[in-house]
């Protein structure tokens, strides 16, 4: 069971990003963040995966009943983002290996169902960006985290693309808290509820 | 700890292997500035001082492209995504081992292409050798927390460049006058020398190795 509780939590850069904003996430709930485009949405995203830190509030973890120091959180979470790639001189394989020492049976059965199964031998730098994304969605799910971060993670995809990750989203969540950024109002209706930041005055 | 330090090293030295950044920069730059010493000076340079300082120099500028390892994994948005599966510290471990295989290298190549091409005579080998070893590992060590204090800076460059000036600087000292030795006719050991290159290695190996997880936040 893994908790993420974030208490008016506000950050700012030359203006003012999103303030006061308190909310909780559980194994088995999801959680879309929604909003314009610079209204904060990955910069929470972020703060709630204690990749970048808020100016004020806090941030409490908890697995299986106890508290856990955020600098290990990451060690709990998958994160398909624009900011995080996987290795582009590497293959697929090679990749995978490095993540998890040997391709096992689950890998070979995600990436089947993303299709990338027959690009398990191909170096990186050779694929799309859509290719590419379901590469980094296959990374994050095969970790099988307790908390999974997905910042635009439709982005770069085909309709297909979308339809497997979706339902690969449904699969994994009841036994995983999932926050959710995204513009695209079909993701967000995947989650339980929405956190929606208003540019500059915060949600 | 060990499979991921084993995973990363791997993982790096692939990249490296595939890339040729690294070791394209460092080639070009060492053989090219020790041949055209070579040339332009038509071995009248006699002074072991001299020898000592242009080899250290070649090395210390050949040796600081070992830093794009660093820089890759922020240019490239990787460094997250290693974060996913392994600890700070073993990125670090692997990042410090991965350079000090590269150094070492380059100081075994340009000490070999400098002793060649200026016709330089080492008259206490084992020292010579033991020293380029210990030098090279202890810039390795500086290298590697310089560039991942530099990595998330905006102005890197400016940045790798003040700091590493009072990290190098004793290390520098040290092998120099050491290697003047080496190249002299004169009796002496290199004990102390290679004693303090080991202990500032350790020392600032262990003091990165502890600061390192604070640096490398905030993508």
């Amino acid at each position: 069971m893994f908790t993420i509780k974030a208490h008016n939590i506000s950050k700012r850069y030359s203006y003012r990003l999103f303030s006061n904003i308190s909310c909780t996430v559980s194994t088995g709930e999801s959680i879309a963040i929604v909003g314009p485009n610079g209204s904060g949405k990955s910069t929470l995203l972020k703060i709630m995966g204690n990749i970048v830190l808020p100016d004020s509030g806090r941030i409490e973890y908890v697995y299986n009943e106890d508290s856990i120091p955020a600098h290990t959180v990451i060690n709990h979470a998958g994160i398909v983002a624009p900011y995080i790639q996987c290795y582009n001189h590497l293959t697929l394989t090679e990749n995978i290996i490095f993540a998890f020492g040997s391709v096992t049976d689950d890998a070979i059965e995600i990436l089947h169902r993303l299709n990338m199964y027959q690009h398990k031998d191909k170096v990186l730098h050779t694929f799309s960006t859509g290719m590419l994304q379901r590469c980094k969605i296959a990374m994050a799910l095969l970790k099988k985290p307790e908390l999974l971060l997905l910042d635009e993670a439709g982005s770069n995809l085909d309709d297909s693309g979308r339809k497997i990750l979706y339902e690969l989203i449904k699969e994994i969540q009841p036994c995983t808290a999932i926050i959710l950024a995204t513009n695209d109002s079909r993701e967000a209706k995947l989650c339980h509820r929405s956190i929606v930041l208003d540019k500059g005055s915060g949600a | 700890m060990i499979k991921g330090l084993v995973r990363n090293i791997l993982k790096d030295l692939r990249i490296e292997f595939r890339s040729k950044v690294v070791i394209s920069l460092i080639l070009s730059f060492s053989v090219i500035v020790t041949v055209s010493i070579g040339f332009a000076s038509g071995g009248i340079i006699g002074s072991p001082i001299v020898h000592a300082i242009l080899l250290w120099v070649i090395i210390f500028f050949s040796g600081m492209n070992t830093s794009h390892i660093f820089y890759r994994e922020i240019e490239e948005n990787t460094a997250l995504f290693n974060l996913m599966f392994y600890s700070p510290e073993c990125i670090f471990v692997s990042k410090l081992f991965v350079n000090c295989i590269i150094m070492i290298a380059v100081a075994a190549i340009v000490g070999l292409l400098y002793l060649f091409v200026m016709d330089v005579s080492v008259y206490n080998p084992i020292g010579f050798a033991t020293m380029m070893l210990a030098g090279s590992i202890a810039l390795a060590v500086c290298t590697t927390i310089i560039a991942a204090i530099t990595a998330l800076a905006q102005a890197r460059g400016g940045l790798f460049t003040i700091l590493s000036f009072p990290i190098t600087l004793p290390i520098i000292t040290v092998v120099i006058k050491s290697t003047t030795r080496c190249f002299s006719k004169e009796i002496f050991s290199s004990f102390s020398a290679i004693l303090f290159l080991i202990a500032f290695s350790a020392l600032l190996g262990v003091v990165s190795y502890i600061l390192f997880p604070y640096i490398w936040k905030e993508f």
